[in-house]
């Protein structure tokens, strides 16, 4: 646990650092000696708890390091006290104490050391850094030989052996080559997931918003606001964004978490609703839907236009859709933080499911027309494949669906294709030609005995929202059923869920809502509407364009 | 008390010897003779200095490479782990700036990597005392007495000079010429007798004096020192060692503001 009771760090600076004696007694007998007082923290106070994630964040000259500093005990503050309990490992810098006069060998007893390591742990881990480091062959050469990058390596290697109650971070999440720096912020993650309470300054937000549990601004020496990542985060941005032109209210810019904005998709997990606000690049979370939408909590981490979410219960994965990523995050607590990303699985995921038969997750790139298929091993998710389909063509794939046992893809390039999953080979078992009115399709789901297919747009891409229903894929040229105003529809319908015995359905764009619906012999009934956010106002579009 | 200097000592005990083994082998690191430097160094001053000044000056000293190297060997001692010592704050500070570390660590560290080297100048001294068939007898036991006062007197000043320079750093300099000063004012290749009784009296006050006063007396005279003598080396050690505590205790936190 930390405490920080109003600390105050201030630097008595002379005009000119005086550093010779002579200088020293000719002005202070003249009078010469002008102090400044530069205040680095004004009572800077807050406690973290055991287990916290907690990163701090602000400009140059902000404070952050002092506060580091203060903290790991390297400087005495002025007013204030702060206690720790546990022991720290700083990593502020990676390689303090190096001498580059000795051999690797050498430097990792010295290093480990400084760092605080006792001998008998250094010698029972001396191979595991020099595995990690992957240097072996280097260890009886003085490092003043070594490359800046296999230094780098070596100093990671021992600074990150620890496992400390408290670690502090100051900008320091990957070293080396590509290799070596994905090794490196794996480790990182590990250790920051390790159970230790962490403290992160960073100034990529990115990292900010993945790891941390709780952000701490700091600005100018004063703690403007703490609390929830996103919260913080986003006012932050905004703030550094808008503060040239115009000074900024934080609670106003926060205004948009009160509404959603294009929300893609709801889903229930463990007694647990999610919904994911698309063009708000977020994923937020509640026990009940009766509560409004300021009161539901955010998962820690930023979405950059998520499209859904998809669970097995253990792991919770989401599209990073215009990074072309996923992000797998575990509950840990009462938060959900980001244990993983995924990768190299095509352009632009736009949808996951779980197939809980298999027991593995199904994806589609939308621009690149690949599917893919990850499986929870345990500890990671790993890839299984990923496999470009051909018979996609070129069309903007925005789903896919489990129907009964296989796997239906829309839009097709103005058909809805179905391919074979279960042995994971994709082949294309059947196609159906699409009207040209019905060619942009979001999703489709089967209920009772109808198909029910959500449109966005027509063939040539003009915005034409409709939801149409069908019994036989094959019927659909000749005719459909348009249930779009039975459904007292305003916006694009997007995707269907299934909750309890209810059908779910997202409305976006122009208007943003939640709806529900049952469906009893064929009939829909008893509408619902849970969520009616209109369409959108001058805070969500800010944040939507908020990078 | 004791007990947190055992838990102080068993937290950084090894820290200690891990920098004193880096100052050491760093020392000498790249050249060819190594650590025989540390034995041929005074032995060389000797020979030069014992050449120059029985020829020259013709001191009437028995057994004058004795009684030289030994002045050679305690001085060479104060004046390397001062100088070292003096520079260990500001040279280190990268480090102080990064982790947090009892900051005594380094001129303490330095003392005693500079005190290695002592030793094995003190090998020197002894091949010397046995080359020159001196006899070696139990009262070199008392040896260790003066050698431990000296340390402590030798960190006094370490920790208090390290501290100042931090603050100014004309230090080094003024230290350098106070350094010659005191070579001179310190009987290591002349004789006291030399001396004028108005600079006996103020040889009283010089430390390094009592020290080499202390050890010549058992190494030429194979005698025990009388008791003002001990009392003088411990009288000196602990006024030291106060001044350099009590001058960086108060200062400490103030260093890497001025790093």
């Amino acid at each position: 646990m930390i405490e920080l009771n109003n600390v105050s760090m201030k630097f008595r600076m002379a005009n000119d650092r005086i550093m010779s004696l002579k200088e020293f007694v000719v002005k202070k007998i003249t009078g010469q000696i002008v102090y400044k007082e530069f205040v680095a923290l004004n009572e800077v106070s807050f406690t973290i708890q055991k287990g916290e994630v907690v990163g701090i964040i602000g400009g140059n000259g902000a404070g952050k390091s002092t506060l580091l500093k203060i903290i790991s005990g390297i400087l005495t503050p002025t007013e204030g006290n702060a206690k720790v309990s546990g022991n720290i490992a700083p990593l502020l810098e990676l390689g303090a104490g190096f001498d580059i006069d000795l051999t690797a060998r050498e430097n990792i007893f010295l290093n480990g050391a400084v760092l605080g390591y006792s001998k008998k742990y250094l010698t029972e881990k001396y191979d595991e850094i020099v595995d990690f480091s992957e240097l072996h062959e280097f260890m009886d050469v003085p490092i003043r030989n070594f490359s800046s990058g296999m230094t780098a390596r070596l100093a990671f290697s021992i600074a990150t052996l620890v496992k400390p109650d408290v670690l502090i971070v100051d900008e320091i999440l990957s070293v080396g080559d590509a290799k070596f720096q994905h090794k490196s912020s794996k480790r990182m993650r590990e250790l920051i997931n390790g159970g230790a309470t962490v403290i992160l300054v960073s100034h990529t937000i990115e990292q900010i918003r993945e790891i941390c549990t709780r952000v701490v601004w700091l600005e100018r020496g004063k703690v403007r606001m703490i609390g929830n990542t996103e919260e913080v985060i986003n006012s932050y941005m905004s703030y550094v964004n808008v503060s040239s032109q115009e000074e900024s209210n934080p609670t106003d810019l926060l205004k948009y978490t009160e509404k959603l904005y294009t929300p893609t998709y709801i889903n229930k997990i463990d007694n647990q609703y999610f919904i994911v606000d698309c063009w708000h690049h977020r994923v937020i979370y509640n026990d009940n839907l009766l509560d409004p939408i300021k009161d539901w909590k955010t998962m820690n981490g930023y979405f950059s236009i998520p499209h859904s979410i998809a669970s097995d219960g253990q792991v919770y994965l989401v599209e990073d859709t215009k990074n072309d990523r996923i992000k797998v995050l575990r509950k840990m607590g009462n938060a959900f933080n980001e244990t993983q990303q995924i990768g190299d699985i095509g352009g632009q995921p736009n949808k996951v499911i779980y197939d809980s038969v298999h027991k593995r997750f199904y994806g589609i790139s939308a621009s690149t027309q690949e599917a893919f298929v990850l499986k929870n091993d345990g500890k990671d998710i790993i890839v299984e494949k990923v496999v470009r389909l051909d018979y996609l063509g070129t069309a903007y794939v925005r789903a896919l669906s489990l129907i009964d046992g296989n796997i239906y893809f829309v839009s097709g390039p103005g058909k809805i294709t179905v391919a074979k999953s279960s042995d994971l080979s994709f082949d294309l078992i059947g196609e159906y030609i699409v009207p040209f009115e019905l060619q942009g399709m979001n999703d489709i789901a089967k209920i009772g005995s109808y198909f029910y297919l959500s449109v966005y747009q027509n063939g040539n891409g003009d915005i034409k929202p409709r939801l149409v229903r069908v019994k036989d894929l094959n019927q659909l040229l000749n005719s459909y059923e348009d249930v779009y105003s039975l459904l007292e529809l305003k916006g694009v319908p997007y995707y269907f869920s299934f909750i309890d015995d209810r059908v779910f359905l997202t409305e976006i764009d122009t208007y943003s809502a939640i709806r529900s619906f049952k469906v009893v012999d064929d009939q829909i009934v008893d509408l619902k509407v849970h969520y009616d956010c209109g369409s959108s106002d001058e805070f969500s579009r800010k944040r939507r364009k908020m990078k | 008390m004791i007990k947190k200097a055992i838990a102080v000592q068993s937290k950084y005990g090894f820290l200690l010897s891990q920098l004193v083994k880096r100052d050491f082998k760093t020392k000498y690191r790249r050249s060819v003779l190594g650590i025989l430097w540390s034995l041929l160094n005074p032995l060389l001053i000797m020979v030069v200095q014992y050449l120059v000044f029985s020829t020259l000056f013709r001191f009437d000293i028995p057994n004058y490479a004795v009684y030289l190297l030994s002045g050679i060997v305690m001085f060479n001692y104060m004046s390397e782990a001062t100088t070292q010592s003096m520079t260990c704050i500001i040279q280190n500070a990268s480090l102080i700036n990064k982790v947090y570390i009892p900051k005594y660590i380094y001129p303490f560290s330095r003392v005693l990597s500079t005190g290695v080297n002592f030793l094995l100048s003190l090998v020197a001294l002894y091949v010397v005392i046995i080359a020159t068939g001196m006899d070696i007898t139990f009262s070199h036991l008392a040896i260790l007495y003066g050698v431990a006062c000296m340390f402590v007197f030798i960190l006094g000043v370490s920790l208090f000079l390290s501290s100042l320079m931090v603050f100014f750093r004309d230090t080094q300099f003024l230290y350098s010429i106070v350094l010659t000063i005191w070579t001179y004012l310190t009987p290591i290749f002349y004789p006291e007798s030399i001396l004028p009784a108005y600079m006996m009296t103020i040889m009283k006050f010089n430390p390094m004096y009592h020290f080499i006063r202390f050890i010549r007396f058992i190494v030429l005279h194979q005698g025990i020192p009388d008791p003002k003598a001990w009392l003088f080396c411990a009288l000196f050690a602990i006024i030291s060692l106060s001044i350099g505590v009590v001058v960086f205790k108060r200062n400490q936190s103030k260093f890497i503001l001025n790093l």
